[in-house]
């Protein structure tokens, strides 16, 4: 079994760096880079719109380009969210929390560093482990179903407790307020509209991209220009700044235990259809607020960028098992490619996974490469772009909001996503002054068509007698696995 | 001290606003939940009431530390310059998680003039999405990239212009050019 998978990794791998071949992953991973610094254009934007190009190619050239589309983005997008708390990625929304704040205390050298270095590893991480659960699978997919669904989204939610800072009762409101605001638009079960007030632009629900836009970006604008700060790290020269990039890389092997289980959790997550980066971004970064014994991770630690960024690098690898395996996409971004394989005539499943298995892994291969490419060049452009922290804010501030402005509406290519993002910058700008927990909304806003949706179909299977809840291994394990990672937190905090 | 607990303003008249808003906004999609199919209500209902119930304690806890701090200002009076205000803002520190700097009802000039320039921040704002949707998502962005530089931010005229001149091309360039991205014209059919 394994001789084949290792005698085609090695063949993927003398594809992918042959010439012309190693052009494809290159030029996709620099398109890739500077798409994911501008907000609100995902990578899966990219490679819809790159579809065209790719006609009449050879499909190991399309492997490849796609490869590095899929896997270049996510690095970059947390350049801005770190030196401009604008999430480049939804992914990169949970790096904010802590990248940010460690630039206005003019560290972001060591955040953008330790950010790389963790992507780097991550996606290695779940390289090695999409290489190794390849055979194994087509067996485990296919038994997730709703509960486990509904458990991994109860999971994300009882998280929201790690989350909050100061007052439980403003963390908890926040978070059902991003719980109501989720359930806006048609409901899945009775296709009933919902808070929808008559509008039309509403019946699709709030798109995350002009929330998180305005609720981050947009919030930090008027907070900038409300607070009168000179510069973000609040230093006028470069040689003021803390931090050096070296202990950025060094924090990442010093927290080897938690970028372990961070990418772990992004793997797992990733392989999981419907989950997404997002999910795995701020599950991971719960991750670090709970093992974290000095409350600092929140406000401005290094932890709290090393847990997103190893997860959010490591699920592509593992969101490519059920794309190659199953045919199942287990993200946005997968399902494009999945739709440009059965473009050039790419089945996945068990063909890929023989007779077409270089090709698999000519796409695994462009994966990683993409991934240490922008890590590498994320490195050695760490100084000058740590730059824009000293820079004065009244300049900063007209590219940061047009950018955020032009990023909602490049989403969907809707006006009113422009001033819904206006709306959640004032609302964000609020709750900021207010003290109330912007994470924990956005992590309810993500998490909840996923929890009602799975509720109300764990509920059904139930009553009609198609499944048996206790009975299932996997529903039995993450119940554990929530009882003990969330109930000591919970113990914890004081009303 | 993160920026989320910096700006902790615990019983100041805009977080009771601020409360008593979010409140109203539950309520009302309490009340949206009425039309609904009982299936399609039964989550967000179970979501809104504990949620309001929440909100009605925390505005009734800002209501209480905004009378608190008015007592015990009128008490101060009589106390030497030193002392005054001591005991407010003791209760806003019990209620703010006890950190200094975290006065109550918009206690300083400074915090008033904050408040001024958040809401000025905001028209701001809403300004860029209006003169994109009045002069197209080109020549929009780049009027108000050159108003905030010279108006807001009183940057040189030259500056300004530049960096006009620099949005107008970048964003075609950028969005359109690159990445095809349709920007639409606005209402007064500028720059199609």
């Amino acid at each position: 079994l394994i001789q084949p998978i290792l005698s085609a990794a090695w063949e993927g791998l003398g594809l992918v760096f042959s010439w012309p071949n190693i052009m494809y992953p290159v030029a996709g991973t620099v398109v890739a880079m500077v798409v994911a610094v501008l907000p609100g254009l995902s990578g899966a934007a990219l490679m819809a719109l790159a579809i065209p190009l790719t006609f009449g190619w050879d499909p190991l050239h399309v492997m490849l380009l796609y490869g590095a589309l899929l896997g270049g983005a996510t690095f970059m997008g947390s350049v801005t969210a770190i030196l401009l708390n604008i999430p480049g990625t939804a992914p990169n929304a949970a790096t904010l929390i802590d990248g940010y704040p460690m630039a206005c205390k003019g560290q972001a050298r060591t955040a953008l560093a330790a950010s790389a270095t963790a992507s780097a590893l991550g996606s290695t991480f779940g390289v090695l482990v999409l290489i190794a659960l390849l055979p194994l699978v087509t067996a485990i997919i296919p038994r997730i179903g709703p509960p486990e669904y509904l458990l991994l989204a109860i999971w994300g939610l009882l998280a929201i407790g790690t989350i909050i800072r100061g007052s439980v009762a403003k963390g908890l409101v926040a978070a059902g307020l991003g719980l109501m605001l989720s359930f806006i638009g048609f409901d899945m079960r009775t296709a009933d509209l919902r808070f929808t007030f008559g509008t039309l632009y509403l019946q699709d629900g709030l798109s995350v991209v002009p929330v998180f836009l305005g609720l981050f970006a947009l919030a930090e604008t008027i907070d900038l220009s409300a607070s009168g700060r000179a510069t973000i790290s609040g230093r006028t020269r470069v040689e003021e700044l803390g931090g050096r990039a070296i202990d950025g890389i060094r924090a990442v092997y010093r927290n080897g235990g938690l970028f372990l289980r961070c990418s772990t959790i992004g793997t797992v997550i990733g392989m999981i259809p419907g989950l997404g980066g997002t999910v795995a971004g701020f599950v991971a970064w719960n991750e670090a607020a709970r093992t974290d014994r000095t409350g600092s991770v929140g406000s401005g630690d290094i932890r709290g960028v090393i847990a997103p960024e190893s997860a959010n690098d490591a699920k592509d690898g593992g969101s490519l098992l059920p794309t190659l395996a199953l045919g199942i996409p287990a993200s946005t971004g997968t399902a494009v490619l999945l739709g440009v394989m059965m473009i050039h005539g790419i089945r996945p499943g068990q063909e890929l996974l023989t007779e077409g298995l270089p090709l698999a892994f000519a796409l695994i291969w462009a994966l990683f490469l993409s991934n240490w490419i922008t890590s590498i060049a994320g490195l050695s452009v760490v100084r000058p772009l740590s730059r824009l922290t000293v820079m004065k804010t009244r300049r900063l501030i007209p590219p940061i909001a047009v950018l955020a402005m032009l990023g909602a509406f490049a989403f969907r290519g809707r006006l009113a996503d422009v001033w819904l993002a206006v709306l959640f910058g004032a609302l964000g700008y609020l709750m900021k002054k207010y003290d109330w927990s912007r994470v924990a909304f956005v992590m309810a806003l993500v998490l909840g068509p996923l929890f009602e949706l799975n509720l109300q179909l764990t509920i059904d299977l139930q009553r009609f007698g198609r499944i048996d809840l206790w009975s299932r291994p996997s529903v039995l394990i993450l119940t554990a696995l929530i009882a003990l990672t969330t109930i000591p937190t919970w113990a914890r905090r004081r009303p | 001290v993160t920026d989320e607990r910096r700006h902790a303003t615990t019983g100041s008249v805009g977080a009771i606003a601020f409360t008593a808003a979010l409140l109203a906004g539950t309520i009302a999609l309490l009340f949206a939940t009425g039309d609904l199919q009982p299936s399609a209500a039964v989550v967000p209902r179970i979501v809104a009431i504990p949620v309001a119930l929440l909100l009605c304690y925390r505005l009734t806890r800002e209501l209480l530390a905004r009378a608190r701090a008015a007592t015990d200002r009128a008490g101060a009076g009589s106390r030497t310059a030193g002392e005054v205000g001591g005991p407010a803002v003791d209760v806003a520190l019990s209620q703010s998680g006890g950190r200094a700097g975290q006065g109550t009802v918009e206690a300083t000039g400074s915090r008033t003039d904050e408040g001024t320039r958040g809401v000025a921040a905001v028209v701001w704002l809403l300004a860029l999405p209006a003169a994109a949707t009045a002069l197209g998502f080109i020549a929009g962005p780049a009027v108000w990239v050159v108003a905030w530089l010279r108006f807001r931010a009183h940057e040189r005229l030259a500056v300004t212009l530049a960096a006009g001149a620099v949005a107008a091309v970048a964003i075609p360039g950028l969005f359109t050019g690159l990445l095809g991205v349709h920007l639409p014209t606005g209402l007064l059919g500028w720059f199609i």
